[in-house]
């Protein structure tokens, strides 16, 4: 077997783990999903009012925003089930708790980051299929919604995972990860279009959100194969950056020495 | 009564004091939140730019006013303390009690602290704010002279909010987890409260159904007067945030009463 098809095989035997743990609290799990679902559907009302008002936000119908939700929702949700421990790893880094994936025979920037799910993300996930199906009826641009949610996942945790990293070098980063997350997300929920030129330079360099919602909403609306290949590129180069970021810091990591039990 | 006496007003405006320093002691929390307001404000002038004129206005307002608009809601949305957790965990670990035989009445003690908490993030969040507001839009005209006013209907406000929320917190005498609640209040407060948008941008029959409860009073009607005041609707505003203050704290005072007598504490 080839080594990408076991470290995929690895991500998704972990991932039935990580949600067959997460049902261990059956009640828990679903009612955690179903509000994150209610959430989701309660952010569009500030978009709903307003279109009772205007007829397009910057060129932006209100279709063209539901969509937006739908895919930056949908590639929260992908991100953070598979990938959930990607948003402790600075915590992991300055408290020295890396130590029990370095033991292990695997990637270890791929154990750390696979090794927990968020329960509530799925309901992110459900959100943006459910919402594409609803725009789209059954048709292929579901699928390929669901496609370009799994490649914007992987920009989301690249950029996350390098700002995370930060911590081997300069000490604790939870606040300059905080405060990327944050704007991460804001800028994923707004039309590009309402943006200054500055900033929407700042969406596709040091704030990628702009490939987080934007660049598949376009590709959705009217598909290039020059957009999409940047849009793979993005992806691929953010994840090649990531884990050089991340081993060149794990070099200078050190132990907490703490010794306490992995349930 | 004894809420009213001299005594009980010092003892009271002692914990608020001391929930006010206790607050501004980490000074950390402050650079994100800090942060998380200006990202606010900036995505919201950007949208209100590509929505409205430099000139052209919308249900009254123009594009300064609905940034200032937005500055004071969030405000007073981020400077609400979360005592939630702390009143549930000790409705249910049964810590109620021991506040119950101190020369405290529990509401007016967790008041007390709601307010002095409250009061240290909302005077940092209205500097942070108006500074950000003046950077991305200027000054708007407001009247100085009335500030004082507004800061009563704030009051109010906050009196309503804690209402509103030590009742659901009291709600554990009875569930297991209050959480639930306390989710659907702040969607409650996102739209029925008007945090984003002025009501008026609503459409009719909604801003009807809104105005007609308790929770624009919160974020709306005290943000509305702070960026467009008028003394006319100053009075009527804090006649009905009166009226709600009474209403809710008859409410809250009985649900307390019940509930107490449900506590039972096996030892210590």
């Amino acid at each position: 077997m080839s080594t990408a098809a076991k470290q995929l095989r690895f991500v998704v035997e972990q991932l039935r783990v990580n949600i067959l743990s997460n049902m261990e609290y059956r009640i828990s799990f679903l009612v955690q999903m179903v509000f994150m679902v209610l959430n989701d559907v309660m952010l569009l009302f500030f978009w709903w009012v307003i279109f009772q008002r205007f007829d397009n936000i910057a060129g932006w119908g209100q279709k063209d925003i539901f969509l937006l939700y739908a895919l930056s929702a949908g590639t929260y949700g992908i991100a953070y089930t598979i990938f959930g421990n990607a948003l402790r790893l600075s915590s992991l880094i300055v408290e020295g708790q890396l130590d029990y994936y370095l033991a292990l025979p695997k990637d270890v920037w791929l154990n750390v980051l696979i090794s927990k799910s968020l329960a509530s993300t799925i309901g992110d996930f459900v959100f943006g299929v459910g919402m594409c199906l609803a725009i789209f009826g059954f048709s292929y641009k579901v699928l390929l919604a669901i496609v370009f949610m799994m490649v914007a996942s992987l920009i989301l945790i690249s950029a996350a995972t390098i700002v995370h990293s930060l911590s081997f070098f300069m000490g604790n980063a939870e606040q300059i990860a905080a405060v990327f997350s944050e704007s991460m997300l804001s800028f994923s929920l707004y039309p590009i279009s309402v943006f200054s030129l500055s900033v929407r330079a700042l969406l596709y360099t040091a704030i990628p959100a702009a490939f987080i919602s934007f660049v598949p909403v376009s590709l959705l609306q009217e598909f290039s194969f020059g957009l999409f290949s940047l849009f793979l590129g993005v992806a691929v180069f953010g994840i090649w950056l990531s884990r050089r970021v991340f081993y060149a810091g794990l070099k200078r990591y050190e132990s907490g020495n703490l010794v306490a039990p992995r349930m | 009564m004894d809420i009213v006496s001299t005594k009980a007003v010092r003892k009271y405006s002692f914990l608020a004091k001391t929930s006010f320093a206790s607050k501004i002691a980490y000074p950390l929390d402050v650079i994100s939140r800090t942060f998380f307001f200006a990202l606010v404000l900036f995505i919201f002038t950007q949208l209100w730019g590509a929505l409205l004129g430099a000139d052209s206005s919308i249900a009254g307002f123009s594009r300064q006013q609905l940034v200032w608009y937005l500055m004071a809601t969030e405000s007073i949305m981020l400077s609400n303390a979360r005592i939630e957790r702390r009143i549930e965990d000790d409705v249910k670990s049964g810590a109620v009690a021991y506040i119950l035989i101190r020369p405290l009445h529990f509401v007016w003690y967790q008041c007390a602290i709601y307010f002095g908490e409250s009061a240290s993030s909302l005077i940092f969040n209205i500097l942070i704010g108006s500074i950000i507001a003046t950077l991305l839009v200027g000054v708007p005209p407001i009247s100085v002279g009335f500030l004082p006013l507004i800061l009563v209907v704030m009051t109010l406000a906050f009196l309503l909010q804690f209402l509103i929320k030590i009742f659901l917190a009291l709600l554990a005498f009875w569930v297991e987890d209050t959480g639930p609640f306390f989710w659907i209040y702040s969607k409650v407060l996102f739209t029925l409260g008007g945090l984003f948008v002025p009501i008026d941008i609503y459409p009719e029959w909604l801003r009807r159904v809104t105005v007609a409860m308790p929770f624009n009073y919160i974020l709306y009607q005290p943000a509305r007067l702070f960026v467009n005041f008028n003394l006319a609707a100053f009075v009527q505003v804090l006649g009905i945030q009166a009226m709600w203050s009474v209403l809710l704290t008859a409410l809250v005072l009985y649900i307390y009463k019940q509930g107490v007598k449900k506590v039972s504490v096996n030892g210590g």
